[in-house]
């Protein structure tokens, strides 16, 4: 085997690296610019630059999707509200905060299996009584099945949407607290369903909050709505 | 339908794995690419800025050394930016910051940053500052996957490359990293989220009544600037408390998409990078084909895990309360991501490890060659 140069001990024909390289001074000052100057780059440059593509291509995006009635902001499409009265149509029960609080977003964390999630508990309503609530305000019978989404808390809290099966549950009601016939409320229900998007991606789902405002534009709410 | 999602992810990242890889291997070992005349001259200027001579090869020793200061810094910066994140301008305004920032949870946070650990042991909407947030997270969602992906090329060369004590430099491969992979797949990604629907803004949260005439606050922010790069950099602490379950942070099931893909797509192309630069293509498949392999096993336990507990719950609620209809997609909105990120990287390691140790051909890593 070839011994042909350095070093002598016996790291036969490595090449070593240049000694200018491995002193540590050099390097920690390396590492304090790369810390600060890598940091502008991917902290400053990059969010301005994004900013800068962004904002003019999607202007009502950037600002969160807002949802505008008589010139006032009324909430957003990708923000759920919260829903109690029969005359609209209610999104998922909601573990953020007291209820579609934004500033407390989050789910329950309760496995599947959790009997908490199931059977409840002293401050916290479960499955079941969820359950006989949905029924009892949509006067389903008891033996009535549900879908899940009704049922369960979304991860976020804040989730617009329900599913199609869902909504359809709730037009009777929605309809007579309203004084419209079905086929009406069933039509804006179909007019607000979005299918999987690109045709495969995700599900079919109803965005509540832009369902019940169409049904205001419709006919307003009966009884005071305060603002 | 939701085989088919989980069908066409595998079909997208295997078929991108071998041109990103290739693309890879060349940003690794200098050779030229078609972002170059755009880039170089921003890399010119940043190694002179840094103080950087990339032609000066380190051995592993001052690799991690590098690796490791670089670490420190960072976490440093980011403990400091943290620390006294409520003196910076911006929003949210100080009434909607309840939660106090810490010292022990700003410890946590930024070495937890630091190291793509990530832990996001806060809820955002009420803790941090959008400046805190984009200087100081943003920022390190990008340094610790570009140091990793930099880490990732060295290990590469270190069996490449025989008869050579050297692995490269550290401050060019992360510089290359950002500059040629990182930061443009990242402002491609992000600009697809705010077309989605994250926002992108510095305002103030938004106070509205509701239909039903009760306030409700919306939050606001630079969300798009951190949820792409979260994902790509496969770090994980996401903008809101509810992560990537929140509609801001995750709108629709095409951004869910995005996410799953940014995860996957750097470490499947880098099986790839790696059969080019050791020169054993084939080594590059069959590692892809492990990995997409335990993937698919992986996808179908998850599967078949649902139905198990969803049998359970329907079976309960049939019993108990006339039945409760029970579905859950295989790839849904919630956190389930991350855990797909960390088992793909966990999986390359062990398989990487596992093929090297194997085969000990590499000096540079293993040790001397064995004499003839």
């Amino acid at each position: 085997m070839s011994n042909s140069n350095e070093p002598a001990e016996g790291l036969t024909g490595w090449v070593s690296p240049p000694t200018s390289c491995t002193k540590l001074a050099d390097q920690l000052k390396s590492a304090v610019r790369a810390t600060v100057g890598l940091t502008l780059v991917t902290g400053c440059i990059f969010p301005l630059l994004l900013f800068a593509i962004a904002r003019p291509l999607f202007p009502r995006q950037t600002k969160g999707s807002l949802l505008m009635r008589d010139g006032d902001v009324v909430g957003s499409r990708l923000i759920g509200q919260a829903f109690t009265r029969p005359e609209y149509f209610q999104g998922r029960p909601s573990a953020a905060g007291s209820g579609y609080d934004g500033t407390a977003s989050g789910g329950t964390s309760l496995g599947p299996n959790n009997p908490k999630l199931i059977d409840g508990s002293a401050d916290f309503a479960g499955i079941q009584q969820l359950a006989e609530e949905y029924r009892r305000q949509n006067a389903l019978p008891p033996t009535a099945s549900i879908p899940i989404d009704a049922v369960t808390r979304s991860g976020s809290g804040l989730d617009p949407h329900i599913s199609p099966e869902n909504a359809a549950l709730q037009v009777p009601r929605v309809a007579r607290a309203r004084g419209l016939n079905e086929e009406t409320v069933s039509a804006l229900v179909t007019e607000h369903t979005e299918g999987p998007q690109l045709g495969f991606l995700g599900k079919a789902r109803v965005s509540v909050l832009e369902l019940n405002l169409a049904l205001d534009r419709l006919k307003p709410a009966a009884g005071p709505v305060k603002h | 339908m939701h085989w088919l999602e989980y069908i066409l992810f595998v079909a997208i990242v295997v078929g991108l794995a071998s041109p990103v890889g290739r693309y890879l291997a060349n940003v690794c070992e200098r050779q030229p690419t078609f972002l170059d005349s755009l880039l170089v001259p921003v890399e010119s200027l940043l190694y002179r800025l840094l103080g950087v001579r990339p032609e000066e090869e380190m051995s592993a020793g001052v690799y991690m050394t590098c690796f490791l200061l670089f670490g420190v810094g960072c976490t440093i910066l980011l403990f400091l930016i943290l620390m006294f994140q409520r003196w910076l301008p911006s929003g949210p305004a100080d009434a909607y910051l309840t939660t106090p920032m810490t010292a022990d949870l700003v410890a946590n946070t930024a070495v937890s940053f630091t190291t793509t650990t990530t832990w996001q042991a806060y809820a955002g909407e009420n803790t941090l500052r959008y400046l805190a947030q984009v200087f100081g997270l943003v920022a390190q969602n990008f340094l610790a996957g570009a140091a990793g992906l930099a880490v990732g090329f060295a290990f590469i060369r270190g069996i490449g490359r025989e008869r050579s004590a050297t692995l490269g430099n550290f401050w060019a491969d992360i510089i290359r990293s950002l500059l040629w992979v990182i930061i443009p797949l990242s402002l491609i990604g992000s600009i697809l989220l705010v077309w989605q629907g994250v926002p992108l803004n510095m305002e103030h949260y938004t106070l509205v009544p509701t239909l039903e005439g009760r306030p409700q606050i919306i939050p606001q922010g630079p969300v798009a600037a951190l949820e792409f790069i979260k994902n790509l950099g496969t770090n994980g602490g996401g903008f809101f408390n509810a992560n990537g379950a929140h509609p801001y942070a995750n709108p629709t099931p095409v951004t869910n998409f995005i996410g799953l893909l940014a995860i996957a797509i750097l470490p499947a192309s880098l099986m790839i990078t790696f059969g080019r630069i050791t020169h054993r293509p084939r080594a590059g498949w069959t590692l892809l084909t492990v990995m997409v392999a335990l993937f698919m096993l992986g996808g179908t336990a998850r599967l078949h895990r649902n139905i198990v507990c969803l049998c359970f719950l329907h079976g309960k609620q049939r019993t108990d309360h006339g039945g409760v209809e029970c579905q859950q997609p295989l790839l849904q909105r919630n956190n389930h991501h991350r855990h797909v990120g960390r088992a793909i990287r966990v999986s390359c390691v062990g398989i990487g490890i596992g093929w090297t140790v194997r085969r000990p051909t590499s000096p540079a890593i293993f040790g001397r060659e064995p004499a003839e």
